[in-house]
């Protein structure tokens, strides 16, 4: 049976309940289970819809890029001339090109090079902008002046200027790419960390703490890095997208990677010269790339909703 | 007087970039591999003859000093490859272009970019929302070379409502202005309608609603002018991305500005002129962000000031 | 204080939004131009590239002849391809074939000046001995003593170009060249004011005012990387034959661009440079092909990227492997479907001294290298240059440096090689694609193992083909000498039998075939659109490329 209330609503029934004594080790404790500040941010991203769906689509070119090539049977650089300028087919699911090289096989191997250089470069930018923003925000006087002098310096060279000018010094390939891409960009991020120290330095828990006798060592590991994690991996996010932008750009004007790889951005520029003759040449590596940005921006907005502290409950 | 302190410091620190961003770009150029005079039927002892006649037989750091007293004058040199026109001369025909297609996307962009931005901050979770996140996720993930040739195609060639290419009425910015403009849009629409929502939420406007003010003075007097804050700080990168921008944009609808310019010069080696529009390029950026500092300072007292 | 300030940044953002707004005022054409430029008499054509400069030493690509074409006459025209007076009225060559003599009309410059023989003598003068271009002094070299006046071994005054008087020039050789009339007729011999040289020194040519011309239209305004105007030039001496009055060449470098703009009837005539395009026209009746005359090699160096890569470069069963896997047809119909596979070194569609076409009478086609591939053959000649060099297998052999220009359709197509190479020979090279400047650099200087290169023909005669395998010139950038190839052409040409010159020049491209480290791809055919209502537009394989000064509308 249950019992009611006046209003119908079912009420707990006393009977359920049973003393237990007294715990004074439990009397602090609040009600629920705890929630580490990671597991509170995955929680709130996996409630945000457009996040989840870009991580989908994310998972699903990477894991394309890699799968893809293996799935068609064709080596993406294997040329056939006889089977050239084919259209889609149950042999080439996305056609040939005018070598007879299969679409498929080279859209995902394309992909793989795109995703690489977007993520190895804004890992390596992340890297660098971190150690050199720490560095700037915790020995702070005349270090911190000169390196963010640099920084303010570097940032007036107009960033794709930067880039052409030091892959026409290096030449093309992917290492060049990753180097220049590398070298312009972690300026930002040494920037935002150095702000972020700064901050954190007169943050009251911070003061509290270091007060309280804790080491710089217990500081930094304590509440810096988890304090500033946040902000760099949404920061690292959306170099991704950056730094694919840029490979697809710097294929554009003809300073790419060397043959016989390629990238989406090289499949794009290729497709252009087509687009009247064959447009999905064109159409698909659009598509990709723009899906991928796509996702990228969008677990880069969630990620910085889930893991803003401010919005915790 | 200490903002004239600040802007006087500001300025020094300025120049000495520009020396420096000369320096850098003169020996980086240096750098390359490959040589301006080469053609497939040139025979090597003219090109020696070139060579000297450019004075490009001189030690590198000669070179530089001579390079340095003529910039001193403003003087850029001559181009390599369009034959005795100056790089002076090509800077001033070529950036007024530039400077007008640049100026066009940004006015299209920020008035447009925050009025989107605005609407979607009230519309929250309405159509006007979406139709904004569309237009922001749009402008973001597609690179503005494909945007270019699409509107081209789209609105030149298929509907036949602006011309398709070249830079000679108003007609002809539209399509340009547009395509260099939709990226910075979508991201301007997109900061400012994340900082209204903030700035709607807060307590200040809360009173001001309270105290019955109008709801226009309350966007244009209070929200806006806290909402405009992270925008300006974006104005001195987004200049940058528009000049960058212009490369692509520039190529697809044949303006002859300074974007198209620059990729030439670097395909062929063109080294006079690499360096001119690099320094010019830098130098242009530098003051963009000494100019967004000062406005900024101006706005924001707590930062700037006090140093 | 903060009002001020954001009453300022909302005056300073409404600013550049009027600035925004107002139009420029530029040449003013509107943009419906194109119906109100056809009954104006305005032609409007779009180039890929810009026209390097008015001065005819300093380029002499196709856009650039266009362009001087307008503006400047030399002693002969070419008109769809026939020789037709020009600044000559006529002119005499004598029995030897050694002197020419031009008699010149009554002819202005566009400022009032006479034209006369002494500017042409000062022209080639000036060509041979300048400081700041040279790069086409090579072309003038048939005139008597040329190449010397340019090495600065002979002085200017032994050049065999004389002033007999004010309108009679006669010009001696240094052999009886067949060719010469195309070459008289080429952008590389027009005349310029030398007197105005002085004045403007290397600027000569490169602006409006800094440029003097004598031909059918005046360059009337050129804003760089943009547009050239020309106007009709009303004191020509065929003015009357010249139908349209203004002529704008506009710049356009994206190829997508400039179909745009014929498609929706911008400009009138639109050269396809990319293979690419042809398919969306090829069935339009205002399509056709014009014949270019350029040819596209691959050459091995035999001074290589190192001691070992030159051995085997060297070695002709290694040549004849990479040559016999490459399919020409079937990559030809896939890349190229509009130029043809080639196997010879001299274009057959170039005139034979007999009056006929070079294929007439000569052919190789398909005897030294084949136009399929065959695999089985370029395993057997790879073995046997294994075997010839001590390698047990063509794994052995280190990577090649391949270099190539910058450019999809060039990465794709050495993709093919670098892939058919690699599976069917199992050879590895490197593809190295560089910009135009890196590239000639290093073929000059650096070292290289494979590349590939073009080369097409300056005047209508089988020698154009041939001169640049002479290994004395700085042409021949692989290192192969060939002591008995260069007394062969040198004989050739002082040929007085046509026939036997030509037998001998045949005798010299199986020398080539045979010994020098080259290995013929494509021939490749030009395609143009031209709009109906655009009449007589004169298309050329030597002169200028394309010749709009008889052009009209319908």
């Amino acid at each position: 049976m249950e019992l009611m209330d006046l209003n119908g609503s079912a009420v707990a029934d006393p009977n359920a309940f049973a003393f237990v004594g007294e715990q004074p080790d439990q009397a602090d404790r609040l009600g629920g289970p705890g929630q580490t500040y990671l597991q509170d941010a995955m929680r709130r991203f996996r409630e945000n819809k457009a996040a989840v769906a870009g991580v989908i689509i994310l998972c699903f070119f990477v894991v394309m890029s890699f799968l893809g090539p293996v799935l068609s049977g064709y080596q993406y650089n294997t040329s056939n001339l006889l089977a050239a300028n084919q259209g889609v087919s149950a042999q080439h699911w996305f056609g040939t090109d005018d070598l007879g090289r299969d679409i498929w096989a080279r859209v995902w191997k394309g992909g793989q090079m795109s995703i690489l250089i977007g993520v190895v470069a804004a890992l390596l930018q992340g890297v660098i902008g971190v150690l050199i923003g720490s560095i700037a925000g915790f020995v702070g006087g005349r270090v911190d002046n000169i390196i963010m002098r640099i920084v303010e310096f570097l940032m007036a060279f107009p960033y794709l200027v930067w880039v052409m000018l030091l892959m026409m010094v290096t030449g093309s390939g992917v290492f060049p790419m990753i180097l220049a891409l590398t070298l312009t960009g972690w300026l930002s991020m040494a920037r935002l960390v150095r702000g972020q120290i700064l901050s954190l330095k007169h943050e009251d828990y911070v003061v509290a703490a270091s007060s309280m006798g804790g080491g710089s060592r217990r500081i930094i590991l304590k509440h810096m890095i988890p304090n500033m994690m946040g902000i760099i991996i949404v920061n690292m996010t959306f170099a991704i997208p950056g730094a694919i932008f840029s490979e697809a750009f710097l294929s554009f004007i003809g300073i790419g990677i060397s043959s016989p790889q390629t990238s989406w951005g090289l499949l794009v520029n290729m497709g252009m010269k087509q687009i009247y003759a064959y447009p999905t040449r064109l159409l698909i590596p659009c598509v990709c790339i723009s899906l991928t940005m796509l996702s990228l921006q969008l677990i880069g907005d969630g990620l910085r909703d889930a893991l803003d502290p401010k919005l915790r409950r | 007087m200490k903002l004239l302190k600040f802007i006087l410091k500001r300025v020094v620190v300025s120049v000495i970039m520009i020396f420096c961003l000369v320096t850098i770009s003169f020996f980086l150029v240096k750098l390359i591999p490959g040589s301006p005079f080469t053609s497939e039927k040139m025979q090597a002892g003219n090109k020696a003859a070139i060579y000297a006649y450019y004075g490009l037989d001189k030690p590198v750091y000669e070179q530089y000093f001579t390079y340095m007293k003529n910039l001193l004058h403003g003087d850029l040199g001559t181009s390599y490859k369009i034959r005795g026109v100056t790089v002076n001369e090509i800077i001033r025909t070529a950036f007024p272009y530039s400077l007008d297609l640049g100026m066009r996307a940004v006015a299209f962009a920020l008035t447009m970019g925050l009025l989107l931005g605005i609407v979607a901050a009230y519309q929250r979770g309405k159509a006007m929302d979406t139709f904004t996140m569309i237009v922001a996720i749009i402008g973001t993930s597609v690179p503005s070379f494909i945007m270019g040739f699409f509107v081209q195609y789209l609105f030149a060639v298929k509907l036949k409502w602006f011309p398709p290419a070249e830079y000679t009425s108003f007609a002809h910015t539209v399509l340009p202005t547009f395509a260099l403009g939709l990226g910075m849009l979508a991201t301007i629409a997109k900061y400012t309608r994340t900082s209204m929502l903030e700035v709607i939420s807060s307590d200040y406007v809360k009173t001001a609603d309270a105290k019955g003010l109008s709801k226009f003075r309350i966007i244009v007097g209070h929200q806006l002018r806290n909402a405009l804050m992270p925008i300006i700080t974006l104005l001195g990168p987004m200049i940058a991305s528009v000049i960058t921008g212009t490369f692509v944009v520039e190529n697809v609808f044949a303006i002859p500005g300074l974007g198209r310019h620059y990729v030439t010069s670097v395909q062929g080696l063109d080294y006079t002129l690499i360096t001119g529009l690099t320094i010019f390029f830098a130098a242009f950026l530098v003051l963009m962000n000494l100019l967004v500092d000062i406005v900024y300072a101006l706005i924001d007292p707590r930062i700037g000031l006090v140093e | 204080m903060k009002k001020i300030v954001s009453a300022m940044l909302a005056v300073a953002m409404s600013l550049t939004l009027l600035a925004g707004c107002g139009t420029k005022t530029t040449s003013g054409s509107s943009a419906a131009g194109s119906s109100a430029d056809a009954s104006g008499n305005t032609l409007k054509v779009a180039l890929k590239t810009e026209p390097i400069s008015m001065d005819p030493h300093v380029g002499n690509d196709s856009n650039t002849s266009t362009a001087l074409s307008l503006a400047l006459e030399g002693l002969l025209n070419v008109v769809n391809g026939e020789v037709q007076p020009g600044m000559a009225e006529k002119y005499e060559v004598s029995d030897d074939g050694l002197v020419y003599t031009f008699h010149l009309r009554d002819a202005k410059w566009q400022d009032g000046k006479a034209v006369t023989a002494q500017d042409f003598v000062d022209t080639y003068v000036r060509m041979l001995t300048r400081q700041d271009a040279m790069d086409l002094a090579y072309l003038i070299f048939p005139i008597k003593n040329a190449a010397a006046v340019n090495e600065g071994t002979k002085d200017a005054a032994e050049l065999g170009c004389r002033a007999v008087d004010e309108k009679t020039l006669e010009i001696t050789l240094e052999a009886a060249y067949p060719f010469m009339v195309t070459l008289f007729a080429s952008s590389a011999m027009l005349p310029m004011r030398c007197d105005l040289v002085e004045k403007f020194g290397t600027a000569y040519g490169s602006e409006a005012d800094k440029f003097v011309g004598n031909g059918p239209y005046i360059l009337k305004k050129w804003s760089h990387s943009d547009r050239m105007e020309f106007e009709k030039n009303p004191d020509y001496w065929n003015a009357q034959a010249i139908k349209l009055e203004k002529i704008t060449l506009l710049l356009v470098s994206d190829d997508n661009t400039m179909k745009n703009m014929y498609d929706t009837g911008e400009i009138y005539f639109m050269d396809l440079t990319d293979p690419a395009m042809v398919p969306s026209y090829e069935k339009d009746p205002n399509f056709s092909y014009y014949v270019s005359g350029g040819v596209t090699f691959i050459v091995l160096s035999h001074k290589g990227s190192s001691a070992e890569t030159a051995k085997i470069t060297s070695n002709r069963n290694f040549l004849m492997a990479l040559s016999s896997s490459i399919d020409r047809e079937a990559l030809v119909k896939a890349m190229f479907p509009t130029y043809q596979p080639f196997t010879g070194v001299i274009n057959p569609g170039i005139a034979d001294g007999m009056g006929g076409k070079w294929g007439d009478n000569y052919d190789v086609t398909d005897q030294y290298h084949k136009l399929k591939a065959d695999p089985e053959a370029a395993k057997k000649y790879i073995a046997a240059a294994c075997k010839e060099l001590g390698y047990a297998s063509p794994a052995d052999m280190p990577a090649f440096d391949f270099f190539t220009t910058s450019g999809e359709q060039q990465r794709t197509l050495c993709e093919y090689f670098q892939n058919t190479w690699l599976e069917t020979l199992g050879i590895k090279a490197n593809l190295r694609q560089l910009e135009f400047a890196q590239y000639y650099e290093n073929l000059y200087g650096a070292p290289y193992d494979i590349a590939r290169t073009g080369w097409g023909p300056d005047y209508d005669d089988p020698f154009t083909y041939l001169d640049m395998w002479d290994s004395r010139g700085g042409w021949n950038k692989t290192g192969w000498v060939g002591e008995n190839y260069y007394t062969l052409i040198t004989k050739a040409n002082q040929q007085k039998d046509p026939k036997a010159r030509d037998d001998m020049f045949f005798e010299a491209e199986k020398i080539l075939l045979t010994e020098a480290p080259i290995i013929p791809l494509y021939m490749s055919r030009g395609a143009c659109v031209v709009n109906p209502a655009l009449k007589n537009v004169s298309i050329n394989t030597f002169g200028a490329r394309f010749d709009f000064r008889y052009a009209s509308f319908s």
